[in-house]
């Protein structure tokens, strides 16, 4: 022992361990909070239900920031909100819609004219919940967020080549299930 | 992009198209926004999110004006609401800083609350303990913010000016708590229970109160007042810090 004590000196302009955490916590609240809270909504949440999911899902990563490996942060979101939004109680359903839904509202001329925000929004909803969620989750990250068949295998751990597969198969349910609703459409103006 | 002619998509129809649209545009309130941040514990304020991340690619692409844009006025609006409220020539630049509820985090060095004991009023401001709290917690705040026909505790108190005054009392609670200020946590929700009784922040000043009750030493009643929390709201983003204190 030479008696000399090792004398740890806090540099005041250094951030502290908690100081960046923080910033990095708000870096993932900054890019990705609309994200996850849209994903929530798709996967079939209500808007109240997609507010209090998204912020338990960023609870779970202000708990767990120190773990989250750098550059997995969306990853790790992600994942979150697939487990939160599984978990949610399912018979909250997003999309209420009665079966015998009249389609003879509008007053326009093509099918998609017949539709008014809204029931686009509640159509939507059925073909969405139609699909299974692994084929639902490709078809929201890839059709609705614009997301590259690369980066929807990332996020979701699959190969390529399988996420590819799921959005084939989930384009040909909603083409299905448009189809079919538009048809509806098309009947309902013609016994106007 | 081109990625995506892997799965050589044919063009949509017109309709499809339409009901693609519809939910491209969706986006989270500002009012949703600022509990998370709260929640977080990150500064109240803070610049609006950049476009890309926002709105998402595909509704980038739209140039839609749908909810994201409503979304991004009405946080401007607050956020002007904010700075008339801040009078930055006549109060110190002190950030609103809003510590954790859920994260056990040791506090780093926090402001003062922004509001200051009242010695006066100390007495009646500190926080009932046998008080019901049915009539603050969150179903009550969420409605206050998303049912037009819900009336609030003051004439306006979904006005920009009056959720500035709510995210300060809240602030100066939390900021409070996380210093271990019990009476000053005491005061900040006691105005804000008796100014915003129906307010955006109830469920986050519930369980401030629940801290609040800890923190003084009342660890019985947190402790009821927690399992009645957790009972009236189990999936609360909440119920990881109020299990803690349930628990004792």
């Amino acid at each position: 022992m030479s008696g000399i004590l090792p004398v740890v000196v806090s540099n005041p302009a250094q951030p502290t361990r908690g100081e960046v955490s923080k910033a990095r916590l708000e870096r993932m609240f900054n890019e990705h909070h609309d994200f996850i809270w849209r994903l929530l909504r798709r996967l079939g949440l209500s808007t109240g239900s997609a507010d209090d999911a998204a912020q338990h899902v960023f609870l779970v990563a202000a708990e767990r920031v120190d773990d989250i490996k750098l550059g997995s942060e969306r990853s790790f979101l992600f994942g979150t909100a697939l487990r939160v939004a599984r978990s949610q109680n399912r018979s909250e359903r997003r999309w209420v819609l009665e079966e015998d839904m009249d389609f003879r509202r509008s007053d326009a001329g093509r099918p998609e004219e017949l539709l008014d925000h809204q029931r686009a929004v509640d159509l939507m909803g059925r073909i969405l919940d139609s699909m299974v969620l692994d084929l639902r989750t490709v078809f929201v990250l890839s059709e609705l967020e614009g997301m590259t068949m690369p980066e929807v295998a990332q996020l979701l751990e699959i190969p390529v080549g399988t996420a590819a597969s799921r959005l084939r198969r989930a384009r040909e349910a909603f083409r299905a299930t448009a189809a079919e609703l538009e048809s509806k459409l098309k009947s309902g103006l013609n016994t106007r | 992009m081109s990625d995506l002619k892997l799965v050589s998509p044919d063009q949509p129809t017109a309709f499809e198209q339409r009901l693609l649209d519809s939910v491209a545009n969706e986006a989270p309130s500002a009012e949703q926004r600022l509990r998370v941040r709260l929640a977080l514990g990150l500064p109240s304020v803070a610049p609006a999110p950049p476009p890309g991340v926002a709105v998402g690619r595909r509704a980038l692409l739209l140039k839609a004006a749908g909810g994201a844009s409503i979304a991004l006025a009405a946080l401007a609006l607050l956020f002007a609401g904010l700075a008339r409220k801040t009078e930055p020539a006549k109060r110190p630049a002190v950030p609103l800083v809003t510590p954790p509820l859920a994260t056990p985090q040791v506090p780093a060095a926090l402001p003062p609350p922004l509001l200051p004991p009242e010695p006066a009023s100390a007495s009646t401001s500190a926080v009932a303990p046998g008080a019901p709290d049915d009539h603050r917690e969150g179903v009550a705040s969420k409605r206050a913010s998303k049912d037009p026909a819900h009336v609030p505790g003051s004439a306006s108190a979904d006005a920009p000016s009056d959720l500035s005054e709510q995210l300060r009392l809240i602030d100066a609670a939390r900021s409070a708590v996380a210093a271990g200020n019990a009476s000053a946590a005491s005061v900040a929700l006691s105005r804000y229970r008796t100014r915003f009784p129906r307010g955006l922040f109830g469920q986050e000043a519930a369980v401030l109160q629940i801290e609040t009750l800890d923190l003084q030493g009342n660890h019985a009643l947190a402790a009821a007042q927690a399992r009645s929390f957790l009972a009236r709201h189990p999936n609360s983003p909440h119920v990881g810090v109020v299990q803690r204190i349930a628990g004792r």
